[in-house]
């Protein structure tokens, strides 16, 4: 009984840490997500690869964006718990979307850096390349067109 | 050299074609990486580690590609794509992939 104690006492510190520090962090970024999200505004972002019709190109360029994030232990724990019962894991729905938003921002600031307020041919990807716990690339990518 | 990953380039157009072009590298992380990784992991957020290790990467697959267009006497390169794949325990496959064409 007593040498279940300890590990028991660190993996509900380490749930809590993850929770409180986790959840500040979220909170922080999504904050900055807001924040410069709106600075983008000027940027459209379209996955398609035709040009605005009437619209007058000078050149393009390759502008992409990618960030790997990580859940924090509380979010690993919970998406345990979801496994047993089924339904939507909401912990990593979204840190996933943050890390879409992060990864879609950074492309567009690179864009801005050209002096371009156009990304067309937009893809997304995702891969499992970080530690072997619940962590993921996102990586967007796209065309970044200057006006002629 | 032009780099796009759209069919043309836009506002320009392309004389000839030159033929795939491709570059790849396999990146591991050091030790000290995952450590801090392995700690951020308790708390979430960005591993910035890893996100650097991947962009330089990234970057090294592109380059190689932009060297075997400049081969090739290419201007440009469109229709570019990318890949990344996980092999062999914590090591990273970026590969980047395009056609090499000349544009004016």
């Amino acid at each position: 009984m007593g040498a279940l104690v300890l590990p028991l006492a660190i993996t509900v510190g380490l749930i809590v840490l993850g929770y409180v520090i986790g959840t500040a962090r979220e909170r922080s970024h999504l904050a900055d997500l807001d924040r410069r999200e709106g600075a983008a505004a000027s940027v459209t972002v379209i996955d398609v690869k035709q040009l605005p019709p009437g619209m007058q190109a000078g050149g393009g360029c390759l502008v992409s964006g990618e960030v790997v994030i990580a859940a924090d232990y509380f979010k690993a724990v919970m998406a345990g718990f979801r496994n047993l019962i089924g339904g939507e894991v909401k912990t990593y729905q979204t840190m996933l979307s943050r890390a879409r938003r992060e990864a879609r921002l950074r492309m567009i600031e690179q864009a801005q850096q050209l002096g371009s307020d156009l990304v067309v041919n937009v893809r997304f990807e995702w891969s499992d390349v970080g530690p072997k716990s619940a962590s993921a690339e996102i990586f967007c990518y796209g065309t970044a067109i200057t006006r002629a | 050299m032009i780099i796009v990953n759209t069919e043309t380039v836009p506002g320009k157009e392309i004389t000839a074609f030159h033929g795939l072009v491709q570059g790849n590298t396999i990146r591991a992380k050091h030790i000290g990486r995952d450590i801090g990784a392995a700690l951020k992991n308790l708390v979430g957020g960005e591993l910035q580690a890893y996100t650097e290790l991947l962009t330089e990467a990234r970057q090294e697959a592109m380059d190689r590609m932009v060297a075997q267009a400049e081969g090739h006497g290419a201007n440009a390169i469109v229709n570019v794509r990318f890949t990344t794949s996980s092999v062999a325990g914590g090591a990273a496959e970026l590969y980047a992939y395009g056609t090499a064409v000349t544009v004016a």
